[in-house]
């Protein structure tokens, strides 16, 4: 087809002005903070956010919580898909329906509901004493369980879709044929569906991931000092300690370790398009 | 990679979905090394009774036999049946040896015999150069090769294939049918073989069954299906065929609907009846005059015969198939000429 050139730019102006504006110029802005102090170019802030333990730990510490919450996320997701993907698609339609409920509820809410749950006096607390598990409520609020869970329970949905499209992705006669070449059902799983859909879980898990990078409001609220992220101390360096390019630094590290696993997921869609397709994409 | 193929039973299956009867009192018994084809339209029954035989749905009543021992209890993996998908199902992830080897990897067979006998199938369908290829790698007809090398490599006694040629084109249907053919003679096993087409059923099958609304109409060798068809359905479904009524019977004369009198014994017949005749069964004399006029409607060239559709006094169009010479030209439409055809040839309908 032939491109029509000036229909392309009238259409595609708006929104790369837009882009350009809000999102290109801040972005250069925060990455020439991190080596140019205004006046002259300077390794400084670069060094002292990776000189400063405390930047050290957050920075590990998210990674860790990230990776944690989406291994959980994957091994509660995949299993539901798994269901969800045997039922009949009436079914299937009404538990994605299900799933997808708590997207309208927003997060702040949602994250609020698990103070009420996990507080001295929430409910939680109130079962465990009441059976006499624990004499004295414990500590569940403000802890990294919290922040996991509360985690956890935001992304649980967007892992099971994804989860569950790359399981309905694989095409069903295979799991037939290994059956009737003399797969039982566990050997079906594990020697064709699991191997097909992995990477399609995988993808999700990558999604996961970078969400879970740029958490903010659920390590606020659910987490105590000892469970701030970075999206956190980029917070305080912006607002309290006004040390910008500090702040600069440590968005930039995120932005890089997005861009990685954005690679990672590119190069796994690219493989299960050459198989789904046949190798046409290639 | 031989194998003495098993008989099959099919005693009174009966499967539905909701309000839809897929089989409705299908009963059929296929022999030993048999290969027998289950022709019929979609949603006649036909792969539901595959399926059934597999044990990818569960049927509602009656019974399966394999060598006489009931099998309908049995899971999928224990039926010890190859089958071969319209799709080719190979597992994209898995290269041509190693789907080759994956029946006989769940048997638990060692490693170096399973690669042995994974060879041997691959070299019966003279793939054996492409043994490391990816599924992906190759081309439609390869694919299906190997799909049936995989079928058969644990040496069953039973091979299934649904519509396994439906997604290649013409000419490559025709060559593999000739070698589906020729393996499954090699091997012996019995067959049950599904599809739409009734050429390819005809050129296969050992004996075929035309299912219609989850029932057989009728089960036979081609042959009997081609020469005796017993309804209407099975008369229009197997090869082309002209439809008539009979008008009327009377001693040494019979009448066509819209043909007219012909003359010919017509005891087998019944007034008000159906029967069928092959349209290479129809004689045609160009130029000539006779009993029997009528005006070319339609000619379709097929190289070494033409097909003519006559349309008669009355309007009645009947098919008339002319072997050809070299040379010989394609009468023009509109042309009038006489046709007659031999009353013993009429079939008798039932329906």
């Amino acid at each position: 087809m032939k491109i029509r050139w000036s229909r392309t730019i009238l259409l595609l102006t708006p929104a790369t002005l837009l882009a350009a504006m809000l999102f290109v110029y801040p972005v250069f802005g925060v990455l020439s903070l991190t080596v140019h102090d205004g006046t002259s170019f300077t390794g400084e802030p670069i060094r002292q956010v990776f000189n400063s333990q405390l930047s050290i730990i957050v920075l590990q510490r998210t990674f860790v919580t990230a990776a944690t919450v989406t291994l959980i996320c994957l091994l509660m997701g995949y299993p539901m898909a798994y269901f969800m993907a045997g039922l009949s698609p009436r079914k299937r339609v009404l538990a994605t329906y299900l799933i997808l409920l708590p997207f309208w509820i927003s997060v702040l809410i949602r994250t609020y509901t698990w103070i009420i749950l996990l507080g001295r006096e929430g409910i939680l607390n109130k079962a465990l004493v009441a059976i006499g598990l624990t004499a004295e409520p414990i500590q569940l609020l403000y802890t990294p369980f919290a922040v996991h869970i509360g985690m956890v329970q935001i992304l649980l949905p967007i892992v099971i879709l994804t989860c569950l499209t790359s399981i309905l992705d694989v095409e069903r006669d295979l799991v037939k044929a290994a059956r009737i070449l003399g797969a039982t059902p566990a050997q079906a799983f594990w020697k064709v569906l699991f191997p097909l859909s992995v990477s399609g879980a995988a993808t999700g898990g990558i999604i996961c991931f970078i969400l879970c990078l740029g958490f903010f409001v659920t390590p606020t609220l659910l987490g105590g000092r000892t469970s701030l992220l970075i999206a956190n101390l980029i917070d305080l360096q912006v607002h309290k300690t006004l040390k910008w390019d500090l702040a600069a630094v440590m968005a930039s590290a995120m932005l890089a370790a997005t861009f990685t696993c954005l690679l990672a997921y590119w190069m796994l869609t690219r493989k299960r398009a050459e198989f789904a397709t046949g190798g046409l994409a290639r | 990679m031989t194998s003495a193929g098993a008989t099959i039973d099919f005693k009174n299956v009966r499967k539905t979905y909701g309000k839809f009867v897929a089989l409705e009192d299908f009963s059929m018994r296929v022999e030993g090394g048999e290969f027998m084809t289950l022709l019929g339209a979609s949603g006649s029954g036909k792969t539901t009774a595959l399926n059934s035989l597999a044990g990818f749905v569960d049927i509602d009543g009656g019974e399966i036999l394999i060598d006489g021992v009931p099998i309908t209890k049995l899971p999928t993996e224990k039926r010890d049946i190859g089958m071969v998908f319209q799709n080719y199902s190979l597992f994209p992830h898995r290269s041509v040896i190693r789907n080759i080897s994956f029946p006989l990897e769940m048997r638990g067979v060692a490693r170096d015999e399973a690669r042995r006998r994974s060879f041997k199938a691959l070299e019966m369908v003279r793939l054996d150069s492409l043994a490391n290829r990816m599924p992906h790698e190759l081309s439609g007809g390869q694919k299906q090769r190997v799909a049936f090398a995989r079928a058969v490599v644990f040496e069953p006694r039973v091979l299934l294939m649904d519509e396994p040629l439906g997604a290649l084109d013409l000419k490559l249907r025709e060559t593999l049918q000739l070698e589906i053919k020729e393996y499954q003679r090699q091997i012996g096993c019995t067959v049950i073989y599904v599809t739409h087409d009734q050429s390819e059923a005809l050129t296969l099958s050992d004996r075929m069954a035309v299912m219609d609304k989850g029932r057989v109409l009728q089960i036979g060798t081609p042959e009997q299906l081609y020469d005796r068809p017993q309804s209407r359905f099975v008369a229009g479904f197997v090869g082309s065929n002209n439809i008539l009524k009979v008008q009327s019977v009377e001693e040494g004369f019979m009448t066509l609907e819209g043909l007219g009198r012909f003359k010919g014994d017509g005891r087998h017949l019944i007034p008000g009846g159906f029967v069928s005749i092959r349209p290479e069964l129809i004689t045609i004399r160009h130029g000539g005059s006779g009993a029997h006029m009528a005006h070319l409607s339609e000619a379709v060239f097929f190289g070494n015969s033409v097909r003519y559709i006559l349309r008669a006094a009355d309007s009645k169009e009947i098919s008339a198939i002319e072997h050809r010479r070299p040379g010989q030209d394609v009468l023009p439409l509109g042309t009038a000429v006489a046709f007659d055809l031999d009353t013993s040839d009429l079939v008798p309908l039932l329906d």
